[in-house]
């Protein structure tokens, strides 16, 4: 019995310590970085409307989908060959050989469209309450830009596994500016790289995909959390005694 | 940092824990309804040609671009002309762009302002029959 109280008095001395030692750790980042104030200011003293719905949570649920698209994405990278003649082969190894490849690959194309359709469900939500009026002009139009940019890295992408699909629904994509009065053909050729679609325009729309859009999103998303920040979000105007509204 | 700290409203709740709470509610849900389609229908989005390699010389008989583009895509091919269509997708968008800028309108509740309202569920009827046009056309 003595034993055990001793094995137990030594155990709670090395948890004590670890969790001294833990503190210290937690002091020292602190006096450097102000992780304390910076938690408090942005999570738990960071106060929104009391009455939000789950509607208002689709943005938040939108950067997630970025999140994850970015990290499978990461992952085909290191697989996928961007030539004409390479591409669709490097693209079914990928599903039939490389471990898990079936799935990356799953969740980035049907997550492609699970956030171009998330954004969407985002939009017509600010739309209906109202949220885009002053002084949130420009949380607006960053949004709107944001939706452009997915789309955008949503066709750059469909291209990149070079079968029929992608090739002939690029091909009609690209051929929508040719009907513009006499600069058309040129604007279609400007986009393509060449006059038809094919090896130029696969490496640009990979350089693209995988570079440029993914980057200029992730800024305007910041330009957008910033915008959210300083203006607040918007508080919903529920009639008094409604659901919502505690 | 250049945060206002009080947004002054009526009731307010702190963003962490009660938001991100249900945040991670709609994310779970989301997952759970992804991960399904992701395991169980992963064909339901592409077609047959998707698994034939990219031949530039043999087009297609059925080709459709992905679903958020078939109500564009069929509003030009239902307008009688290309550049009338592509005309009324650019001022379309332009007036979406802009639209704190033209409805200026301090009313934010639905019912209070009722031509904004009627024009956007018009709007997204539109765009749903010619969604839902184009994928069966």
């Amino acid at each position: 019995m003595l034993f055990l109280t001793e094995k137990l008095l030594w155990g709670r001395k090395v948890l004590k310590n670890l969790y001294n030692g833990y503190l210290n750790i937690l002091e020292w980042i602190d006096e450097r970085v102000g992780i304390t104030d910076i938690t408090r200011s942005q999570l738990t003293e960071y106060k929104v409307p009391a009455n939000l719905n789950y509607w208002h949570s689709l943005g938040g649920l939108a950067i997630f989908i970025f999140v994850l698209q970015v990290a499978t994405g990461i992952f085909l990278l290191m697989h996928y060959v961007p030539e004409a003649d390479k591409a669709f082969e490097s693209v079914k190894k990928l599903t039939e050989e490389v471990p898990y490849g079936w799935l990356y690959r799953r969740i980035h194309a049907i997550g492609a469209s699970g956030m171009v359709f998330i954004v969407i469900l985002h939009m017509i939500s600010v739309l209906f309450y109202g949220s885009y009026k002053r002084p949130r002009e420009l949380n607006w139009v960053s949004g709107f830009i944001l939706l452009n940019l997915v789309l955008m890295v949503s066709l750059t992408g469909y291209l990149l596994p070079w079968s029929q699909l992608s090739y002939w629904a690029t091909t009609i994509a690209t051929n929508v500016p040719g009907a513009i009065p006499y600069i058309g053909d040129e604007i279609v050729t400007f986009i393509r790289g060449s006059q038809d679609v094919g090896q130029v325009t696969l490496n640009r729309f990979f350089a693209l995909h995988v570079t440029a859009i993914p980057l200029i999103l992730g800024l305007f998303i910041a330009v957008h959390i910033f915008l959210l920040r300083r203006t607040g979000i918007s508080e919903p105007k529920w009639k008094e005694n409604k659901k919502g509204d505690k | 940092m250049p945060y206002k700290k009080d947004h002054n409203y009526k009731k307010s709740m702190p963003f962490f824990p009660d938001f991100v709470l249900k945040d991670s509610i709609v994310i779970t849900a989301y997952l759970i309804v992804f991960f399904v389609l992701v395991f169980f229908f992963p064909n339901f989005l592409t077609e047959e040609s998707g698994k034939i390699p990219a031949d530039p010389f043999s087009t297609p008989e059925h080709i459709k671009p992905e679903w958020y583009f078939l109500a564009a895509y069929q509003e030009l091919k239902v307008l009688p002309s290309e550049m009338l269509g592509l005309a009324l997708q650019i001022i379309f968008v332009t007036v979406l762009a802009l639209i704190p800028f033209i409805d200026r309108n301090d009313k934010v509740g639905f019912r209070d302002r009722p031509v904004f309202s009627s024009i956007l569920i018009l709007g997204l009827i539109m765009i749903l029959v010619l969604t839902v046009w184009g994928k069966y056309s």
